[in-house]
């Protein structure tokens, strides 16, 4: 008994709260993104302090002795820090389009088109939020929540809360507006 | 040619057995019966060979006998234009009946036309016949006994009967509504054995096919993601309120249309009420 497989995107959003649903595949604001770039610093500093530690005991291990700490820099660790961002994002962004950070906030990059974003974009991607991350800010003038990578490179970060790692599961009809009661 | 028909008339009256003799004819009869009756005399005198005497008697005699059989021969010799006559008589006793026949057609067509104008036919056989006792007097089952059905189907092109027939038109007049507003499907589906259904159901591979379809083991394991923790649900959902107010500010700040940032990528899309950031999830 064979059948197509259907998507499974929106039948893992049904076990979503209604409210939340109605956000699923919209473009994500600043706040969020910004929330899991921070997370995704994060990550990349503790995976570059385990490093450091790593190493660390392995100095300790071969001349216990002698040991001191090492001291590489901190320009070099800024570096460091900094390479092992944007290998940590183009791998996460290139193979399911979520870092920690953004499946902390329920985010996903995708690719206009297809949802995929391909290695080479991930790449680029990754080096210009790296190297500039004030482009992110863009989101906040975009009347589309588009930073200036996302135009740059025909990129989307969407609110995703499914846990699948698919990509390419978003709506296309444009869901209810989003309603904001004003402040006055 | 009247004159001549009816005089061939006259004399074919010698000749047809139907015409009644006239009195010329009996003494024609009569004195041709005379004639003969003489001759077979006059042998029988020339055979016996009588007097003299008897012999110019009998010249006496047989003189008057010789000449109406000599007009008698003539008659007979004038036969063939009383046949003659009689051909003439007869092309025109038909040609008068043809013409008698279509007068008849015409007078008979223009009146029984008069006569339908003036009495309808069918009160008439409504009113007078009996038409109960007409049918019940007719053996429909011996007559349609003896209707070849298979005969007359093969005689009809059924195709070109089908083919010429608008059947959208006559489907078109049909009042389906009406129909299905007389159908009791209540009590059609009690006729219905649903358990029977059921029974020739394999119900546990359709069952297989159901979860093979919705994928549920995916499901599951979305909805355990989706439903992990609720503190990342309420910190997610606190995202999205924050990111709709902070660019509403924006928004109001630039003095533009609040923002829809809409779908992103093609896909399917499901029902979902208009959210109020800010409420509980």
């Amino acid at each position: 008994m064979t059948s197509p497989t259907p998507d499974r995107g929106p039948m893992s959003r049904m076990v979503l709260p209604g409210p939340a649903r109605s956000v699923q595949g919209h473009r994500a604001g600043i706040v969020t993104r910004a929330t899991a770039g921070a997370v995704d610093l994060v990550v990349a500093v503790l995976g570059v302090a385990l490093g450091y530690a790593v190493w660390s005991g392995a100095v300790f291990v071969l001349g216990p002795a002698s040991f001191r700490f090492p001291d590489p820099g901190g320009l070099r660790l800024l570096l460091l820090v900094l390479g092992v961002l944007t290998a940590y994002l183009t791998v996460a962004w290139a193979t399911t389009g979520r870092t920690v950070g953004n499946r902390l906030l329920g985010l996903r990059v995708v690719g206009d088109g297809t949802g995929r974003v391909g290695f080479v974009r991930a790449l680029l991607r990754a080096l210009l939020c790296v190297a500039f991350p004030v482009l992110l800010f863009w989101v906040l003038v975009s009347p589309e929540n588009r930073s200036l990578p996302d135009v740059l490179l025909r990129t989307s970060v969407v609110y995703d809360w499914t846990s699948g790692g698919r990509r390419g599961s978003e709506p296309t009809t444009t869901p209810p507006p989003i309603v904001l009661p004003h402040d006055e | 040619m009247d004159d001549t028909a009816a005089h061939g008339v006259g004399r074919a009256r010698t000749v047809t057995r139907f015409a009644p003799l006239t009195p010329t004819d009996v003494a024609d009869l009569l004195l041709g019966l005379a004639s003969v009756g003489a001759e077979a005399a006059g042998r029988v005198v020339d055979r016996a060979r009588p007097p003299v005497l008897l012999t110019a008697v009998a010249g006496v005699v047989t003189s008057s006998v010789t000449s109406a059989l000599s007009r008698l021969g003539d008659r007979v010799w004038s036969a063939d234009r009383t046949q003659d006559v009689l051909r003439v008589g007869r092309s025109r006793r038909r040609e008068l009946g043809l013409r008698a026949e279509e007068a008849e057609r015409r007078v008979a067509a223009a009146v029984v036309e008069a006569v339908l104008d003036l009495v309808d036919l069918t009160d008439v056989v409504l009113d007078h016949v009996d038409l109960d006792a007409v049918v019940r007097a007719v053996d429909l089952d011996q007559a349609v006994e003896r209707v070849d059905i298979g005969a007359i189907l093969d005689r009809v092109d059924v195709d070109a009967v089908v083919a010429r027939a608008d059947l959208d038109r006559a489907v078109a007049r049909v009042d389906i509504q009406a129909i299905v507003d007389r159908v009791d499907v209540d009590a059609i589906a009690q006729r219905l054995d649903l358990d029977a259904v059921v029974a020739q159901l394999d119900l546990v591979a359709l069952a297989e096919f159901v979860v093979e379809g919705i994928d549920l083991p995916g499901i599951i394991q979305s909805s355990s993601g989706a439903m992990a923790s609720e503190s990342i649900r309420e910190v997610r959902w606190q995202g999205v309120s924050a990111d709709e107010r902070v660019a509403h500010v924006v928004d109001r700040m630039l003095r533009r249309r609040p923002r829809t940032p809409g779908p992103a990528l093609p896909g399917t899309e499901l029902p979902g009420g208009p959210v109020i950031p800010g409420t509980t999830v």
